[in-house]
């Protein structure tokens, strides 16, 4: 009976012990390299998630922007001696673009604004400020508010066409004259967006 | 002896089944995983559709007389197309207005699943005195 005893509690061997420490740890890496997987899968999700988001509102937000544009009075319409604020601002240079268009702050806030976007180191940025009769100076948006449309910016480029059919041009001369088209090029956390073609309020 | 009997640990039948049962649950964990990202990955490909389809639209916002053709392929891999259709107006009593109706198709590669979608809508032509 005591030799019995003795050999059924006996320990485990060492060559026992390191077989089952091995099988321990593999099976612990798999649930750890799983887990891990996953984590990361969730990261990588959230930014692609982020990205279609961006690409989705912002284009929109843009879109409704330059539908709303500010086209001038030419065509007969009623005015109200207005002058300089009824009168379509249509400006493009490097990197910017800068329009009169109709703004909204939420739901019933907002009214005739000279909006700019424009690449302001890696960001894309909206600036607005109140119109007057004058072309606004650059001197004037440094201080103007001021939104992140698109953050990790790397292109930013503004063509426009006065017609439709004519050709894409990105110099525009004539600011009191909106075009029929604008197309925007942009290139964010190394992606091109597809090319953004809005027509402007005709 | 009974007391020892009692004592002892799991079986390794029951270690594997443990074992096999936990695989199980982390493979099905995994698999759900892998269809969000692939469902997350069409969605961003249906946004970036949808706005070269909107592109496109805006571009052919007023058509040439002959109504218009065109399709091509983008770097991105999306296969696009514009065709416009005359609509007849001369019992509308429109006179010399010309309408189209045009459907823009943006089409891609998901895998090997081709999802498209197309927009409708109708455009004027050039008038005369536009052009």
């Amino acid at each position: 009976m005591a030799v019995n005893r003795d050999s059924a509690s006996r320990g485990f061997t060492l060559i026992e012990v390191v077989v089952s420490l091995a099988i321990l740890s593999l099976v612990l890496l798999g649930t750890v390299t799983g887990l891990r997987t996953l984590g990361n899968t969730q990261v990588s999700l959230e930014r692609v998630t982020q990205r279609a988001d961006e690409v989705r509102t912002v284009s929109a937000f843009l879109r409704d922007l330059m539908e709303s544009a500010v086209v001038g009075s030419g065509s007969g319409g009623l005015t109200l001696g207005g002058g300089g604020r009824s009168a379509a601002y249509f400006r493009s240079g490097n990197g910017f673009l800068e329009w009169k268009t109709n703004l909204l702050f939420g739901e019933s806030y907002g009214g005739t604004y000279v909006v700019r976007i424009g690449a302001e180191g890696d960001q894309l940025v909206l600036r607005w400020l109140e119109p007057d009769a004058t072309a606004p100076k650059d001197s004037k948006w440094v201080g103007a508010p001021s939104r992140i449309l698109v953050d990790n910016l790397e292109a930013f480029s503004a063509f426009m066409r006065p017609e439709y059919h004519k050709d894409w041009i990105n110099n525009w001369e004539d600011t009191s004259i909106a075009p029929a088209l604008v197309r925007l090029q942009i290139k964010a956390s190394g992606r091109y967006w597809p090319d953004l073609i809005m027509q402007v309020q005709k | 002896m009974t007391s020892i009997r009692q004592q002892c640990g799991f079986s390794l039948l029951e270690m594997m089944v443990a074992i096999s049962i936990l695989a199980l649950a982390l493979g099905s964990l995994y698999q759900a995983a892998s269809g969000a990202t692939r469902n997350v990955r069409t969605s961003e490909r249906y946004a970036y559709g949808v706005e070269l389809a909107r592109s496109l639209l805006a571009d052919n916002g007023v058509v040439s007389e002959n109504g218009t053709q065109q399709a091509g392929e983008t770097p991105g891999g999306y296969d696009w197309r514009v065709q416009t259709q005359s609509i007849d107006l001369a019992r509308s009593g429109m006179g010399s207005t010309r309408l189209y109706a045009i459907e823009v198709g943006v089409a891609w590669f998901d895998g090997r699943k081709r999802r498209e979608i197309v927009l409708n809508s109708v455009v004027p032509g050039y008038g005369r005195e536009s052009r």
